[in-house]
C-alpha cells in the first residue's frame, strides 16, 4: 500500500506556479529523497502533505486518507518537521516533549514511557531536563526530531533537516534517519546534501521550477542520464599492452593513468561492473584494487537542472 | 556630487522615508489625524463663533480659537507620535538588521539621528495640517506675532521631545509591541509630571501656547533639555540592548528581587516573584505553556504594578470628594491600561508564534483551530478575572462617597455595571483583538487597527449623541440608543442623571453580551481559515480545485 499518493498538485501562490502537476507514490518503508534548488517547489509540496497549505489542485493521500477532505485525520499520522527548528526556547526538553505528547492526545499514562524512548533514541536522555534554547544546533535539530516521533506515525515529512549544521551534527542526524529507515519508517525528505540523500534514500525525485524532472532509483537515474561510472583499479604489474586491451573492451569509455592507479569509465548501459571485473581478469592481469566509485549525485542533479526556479 | 553625497548623505533616512512612504497605514493615519483635527477643530469653533452676538463680536476671538488648536496639536502629538516612532529600532531588533547596522560606518549616534528624524518628517506633515485653521484664527485677532511663531516652536519642540522619547523606548525594550506599551506610558508619565509643574496643556486652559519670552525660554530649556537625556539613553542602549531578549523589565526587575530574596532568604522567608510552573501539561498543552511562561495575568505583578499605585490614589481622591472628577480619572486609566494589556496580548496571541517559528508545527498537530484559539486565549482570562481586583477596589471606594452623599442604590448599581463592564468588554477586546492579530499577521498593524476601532467604537456614538444639534435633530430616545452603542456609555450613567438605572445597565450589558456572543462564534468558527490551514469544514472542500483544474 502506498502511503503517499500525489495526482497531479498544483500550487499556486498569486500568480505564481510553485508546483506544476507532480504526481508520485511513496509505498511504506520507502525512504524517498526530494531533491532540488531553491524555489523548486520541495517544501510547497512538503507543505500540502502536512496540511498546511490550503488552496492546492490535484488529489493528495496519506495511508489513504483525503488531504482536502479530512486533515484532522491526516496530521495522526503524519511528523512534520520544518526547515527550521519551531522550539519554544523557553521550555525544558522535558516540557517540550509532554507538550507535543498533550497535543497528540497521547495517554497521560503513557507519555513519560515515550518520552524517554524518544530521547534515548535521539541520544538526548542527558539533556532531559535542559532549556532548549541551551541546546546547541544539532541537539536542537535531534529534539525536533523527537518531537516528530512522539505519535509514532507512519509518514516522517523532514524539509532540510540537516540544513545549517556542522558536519558532526549532520552526520548524528544521518545516523538517527538510518536507524528510522531500519525501524521500518516511511520519510519523505528533501536536502540540498545530495551525497548525504544517496546513502540514505531508496528513491529519488529531482524537482525543478515546479515539475519533477527525474524519479526512481538512483542507478535509474544514471541509466537514464547515460552517466558514467569511474572505477578505479590498481593492477599488480600493469603495462601498455595490457591497458590498450583493457580500453578495447565494449563499454569502456576512457582509461586514464594516474600515479598509483588507473580511472576507468565505464557505460553502465553496455557493460555492467562485475562483467568488467570478469574481463579483466580474463585478461590475466593480477587485479590489487577494484572501486567503482560512488554515483556522483551533484553531477546528476547538474545535469538534470538548469538553476530554474519558478 | 555622488562622492559627496555618498560621504555626507543619509542613507538610512531616505530608505525610512521611502518605506514610510511605501505603507498604506501612513496615507490612513495622515487622513484620520486630518479627519479628527478639523472635526474636533469645527466643534469648537462652532461653539465659540456661536456664543457671542453681532458679527464684530467674532474680532478678537482668534485667541480661544488659537489655544483649542494647540490643544488639539499637543494631543495630537502625544497620540500619534508613539504609534510612528514605537518601531523605529526595535523593527531592526526583530529583523536581525541591527547588528548589521551598527557593523556599517554609520555610527550609532548617526543612526540614531536619521531614525529620530525619519519619524519627525510624518509628524510634521500632520502638524502642518494645522496651517490653514491657524491663518483662519490670526485673520480673526488676538494673537500676537510672538505669540504665534513661539508657539509653532515649543510645538515642534514638544513633537521632537516625544519623538526622542520613542526612540528611547524603542532601543531599550525587545519588540514593538513592549516599546508601543513603554512609549505611550512614558508619554503620559512626562505629560502628567508637566502638568504638575504647569507646562503643558494639561494643567490649564491658558498655558497651551506661548505668550511671553520668559516662559518661552523655561519651555525651550525644559524641552530641549530632556529631549537631549532622551537621545543619550538612546544612544546607550541602542548598542547595550541591541539583542535582549524579549523579557520585559519588570521581568528582569522582578528576578533582580528573587535574587535579592534568595540572598536575604532568612528575613525574607525565600519569596520568589516569578515562579515557573514545574508541572507538566496535561490535556491542553497550550493553555499550559500560556499560563505557566507567560507573565499575563499574573496576580502578584498585578498587584504590585496597578493595585499598590490605584489604592494610593483612591485614597488622595477620597481626600477630595466624589465631585473631584478624580475617580472618572482614574477609571478612564484604569481602562486605557486594560485595554492596552488585553489588546497587545491578544493581538500578539499567533504572532509570536510566527516569530518564533513554531506556527506551522502547532498547525501540523491534531489540535483544531478551535482548540488552538480557544487555549491561546486563557491568559487573557486571568488577566480579567484578575483585573477585577482594581477595578473592584475603585467601585468600592466610590460607593462609600457615594453611601456618604445618600446614593445608596446607585452605588450598589455601579459597583454591579463596574464587574459587569469588565466581565464583557475584556473578552470583547480580546476576541476582536485576536481576529485582527490573525488577519493582519503584524502585531504592530493590529494594536494599531484595534485601538483605532476600539477609540472610534467608543467616541463617536459619545460626541454624536453629546452633540445632536449639530448633526441631526435627534429625541431623547435616539440619544439614549445612540449611548448604548458606546462602551463608554455605561459610565456616563450618574447617581443623579435620567437614564441611571437598572434596566439601562441591563439593555447595554445585554447589546454587549450579543456582540461578544458573535464575535467569539464569528472567530471560531473560521479558526483554521484564520490560521491559514486546512480544516475539516466541509465547505473548504470547494476551494481544493480539482485534478488539472489549473493546468495550462
Amino acid at each position: 500500500m502506498n502511503v503517499v499518493s500525489i495526482d497531479n498538485l498544483w500550487v499556486r501562490y498569486g500568480k505564481v506556479r510553485a508546483v506544476r502537476g507532480i504526481s508520485l507514490k511513496i509505498p511504506k518503508g520507502e525512504v524517498f529523497g526530494f531533491i532540488g534548488p531553491n524555489g523548486a517547489g520541495k517544501s510547497s509540496t512538503i507543505k500540502v502533505l502536512a496540511t498546511l497549505l490550503r488552496g492546492f489542485g490535484g488529489r493528495v493521500k496519506v495511508n489513504g486518507i483525503d488531504v482536502a477532505r479530512n486533515p484532522s485525520a491526516v496530521r495522526e499520522h503524519i511528523g512534520y518537521m520544518p526547515d527550521f527548528f519551531g522550539v519554544y526556547e523557553d521550555l525544558t526538553v522535558r516540557e517540550y516533549l509532554h507538550f507535543f505528547a498533550a497535543a497528540y492526545r497521547i495517554k497521560r499514562n503513557d507519555r513519560r514511557a515515550i518520552v524517554t524512548d524518544v530521547l534515548q533514541l535521539t541520544d538526548l536522555e542527558n539533556k532531559i531536563d535542559a532549556p532548549v534554547d541551551a541546546l546547541s544546533r544539532g541537539m536542537k535539530q535531534r529534539l525536533a526530531l523527537a518531537r516528530v516521533l512522539v505519535h509514532d506515525p507512519d509518514l516522517l515529512l523532514l524539509d532540510e533537516p540537516a540544513s545549517g549544521l556542522d558536519p558532526r551534527a549532520r552526520i548524528e542526524v544521518r545516523e538517527l534517519l538510518k536507524a528510522l529507515k531500519e525501524m521500518g519508517k516511511t520519510i519523505l525528505i528533501s536536502s540540498h546534501i545530495l551525497h548525504e540523500l544517496s546513502q540514505l534514500c531508496t528513491r529519488i525525485g529531482i524537482i525543478e521550477a515546479g515539475e519533477m524532472v527525474a524519479e526512481g532509483s538512483l542507478d535509474d537515474i544514471f541509466r537514464q542520464l547515460k552517466l558514467q561510472r569511474v572505477i578505479h583499479v590498481q593492477l599488480v604489474r600493469p603495462n601498455d599492452a595490457l591497458i590498450e586491451t583493457i580500453r578495447a573492451i565494449p563499454g569502456v569509455d576512457s582509461v586514464d593513468q594516474l600515479v598509483d592507479r588507473m580511472a576507468i569509465r565505464l557505460r553502465e548501459d553496455q557493460m555492467s561492473i562485475e562483467n568488467l571485473h570478469d574481463r579483466i581478469h580474463e585478461l590475466g592481469a593480477g587485479i590489487h584494487m577494484f572501486q567503482p566509485e560512488a554515483m556522483d549525485m551533484e553531477t546528476a542533479f547538474m545535469k538534470l537542472t538548469e538553476g530554474k526556479t519558478t | 556630487m555622488t562622492v559627496a553625497r555618498s560621504r555626507y548623505g543619509l542613507p538610512l533616512l531616505a530608505r525610512e522615508l521611502t518605506e514610510i512612504a511605501n505603507r498604506r497605514r501612513t496615507y490612513w493615519l495622515r487622513g484620520v489625524y486630518a479627519a479628527l483635527l478639523f472635526l474636533l477643530a469645527y466643534l469648537r469653533f462652532y461653539d465659540i463663533l456661536q456664543s457671542g452676538g453681532g458679527r464684530f463680536t467674532m474680532l478678537g476671538r482668534g485667541s480661544q480659537m488659537f489655544e483649542t488648536l494647540f490643544g488639539l496639536q499637543f494631543v495630537g502629538i502625544y497620540l500619534f507620535m508613539p504609534i510612528v516612532g514605537c518601531s523605529a529600532i526595535t523593527h531592526e531588533k526583530e529583523r536581525n538588521s541591527l547588528s548589521l547596522l551598527l557593523l556599517t560606518r554609520l555610527g550609532p549616534t548617526t543612526i540614531l539621528l536619521e531614525k529620530l528624524l525619519s519619524r519627525l518628517v510624518p509628524m510634521f506633515v500632520f502638524l502642518l495640517l494645522v496651517m490653514p485653521l491657524l491663518a483662519f484664527t490670526y485673520t480673526l485677532g488676538g494673537v500676537t506675532e510672538f505669540r504665534l511663531w513661539a508657539s509653532i516652536a515649543v510645538m515642534s519642540l514638544t513633537a521632537v521631545q516625544v519623538a526622542a522619547l520613542t526612540l528611547m523606548c524603542s532601543a531599550y525594550c525587545a519588540t514593538t509591541s513592549s516599546a508601543f506599551v513603554a512609549s505611550y506610558a512614558l508619554s503620559f508619565a512626562s505629560l502628567f509630571f508637566c502638568s504638575c509643574c504647569g507646562l503643558s496643556f494639561a494643567s490649564g486652559p491658558n498655558v497651551l501656547s506661548v505668550d511671553n519670552v520668559g516662559e518661552f525660554v523655561v519651555r525651550t530649556f525644559l524641552l530641549g533639555f530632556s529631549t537631549v537625556v532622551f537621545l543619550l539613553l538612546a544612544r546607550g542602549w541602542l548598542i547595550s540592548r541591541a539583542f535582549v531578549v524579549s523579557h520585559g523589565a519588570l521581568y528582569h526587575s522582578l528576578k533582580r528581587l528573587d535574587r535579592f530574596y534568595v540572598r536575604k532568604d532568612a528575613s525574607t522567608g525565600g519569596i520568589v516573584l516569578v515562579r515557573h510552573s514545574q508541572s507538566l501539561p496535561l490535556d491542553e498543552p497550550i493553555a499550559w505553556r500560556e499560563l505557566a511562561k507567560s507573565s499575563t495575568g499574573s496576580l502578584v505583578r498585578l498587584v504590585l504594578v496597578i493595585e499598590v499605585p490605584l489604592l494610593f490614589l483612591l485614597t488622595v481622591g477620597v481626600g477630595m470628594g466624589s465631585d473631584s472628577g478624580i475617580f472618572e480619572f482614574i477609571e478612564g486609566l484604569l481602562w486605557v491600561i486594560a485595554v492596552l494589556l488585553v489588546v497587545v496580548n491578544a493581538t500578539g496571541a499567533m504572532s509570536r508564534e510566527h516569530d518564533r517559528q513554531t506556527m506551522d508545527v502547532l498547525l501540523a498537530t491534531p489540535l483544531s483551530g478551535r482548540e488552538i484559539l480557544t487555549q491561546k486565549l486563557k491568559p487573557i482570562w486571568r488577566l480579567a478575572f484578575l483585573l477585577w481586583i482594581p477595578f473592584g477596589s475603585l467601585a468600592l471606594f466610590r460607593i462609600l462617597l457615594w453611601v456618604n452623599d445618600g446614593f445608596a442604590a446607585a452605588a450598589g448599581l455601579r459597583l454591579v455595571t463596574s464587574l459587569v463592564a469588565v466581565l464583557l468588554y475584556v473578552p470583547l477586546i480580546a476576541w476582536i483583538s485576536l481576529w485582527m492579530g490573525l488577519r493582519l499577521r503584524s502585531q504592530g498593524r493590529a494594536i494599531l487597527l484595534t485601538l483605532g476601532l476600539i477609540g472610534g467604537w467608543t467616541l463617536l456614538p459619545m460626541l454624536l449623541s453629546a452633540e445632536p444639534d449639530r448633526f441631526f435633530q435627534t429625541s431623547p430616545v435616539e440619544q439614549f440608543s445612540w449611548l448604548l452603542f458606546s462602551p463608554a456609555a455605561i459610565f456616563r450613567f450618574r447617581p443623579a442623571g435620567i437614564n441611571f438605572g437598572l434596566l439601562t445597565v441591563a439593555i447595554h450589558s445585554g447589546i454587549y453580551a450579543l456582540f461578544l456572543a458573535l464575535a467569539r462564534h464569528y472567530v471560531l468558527a473560521r479558526a483554521d481559515v484564520l490560521l491559514d490551514r486546512l480544516g475539516d469544514n466541509k465547505k473548504q472542500v470547494g476551494c481544493v480545485k480539482p485534478p488539472g483544474a489549473d493546468a495550462p
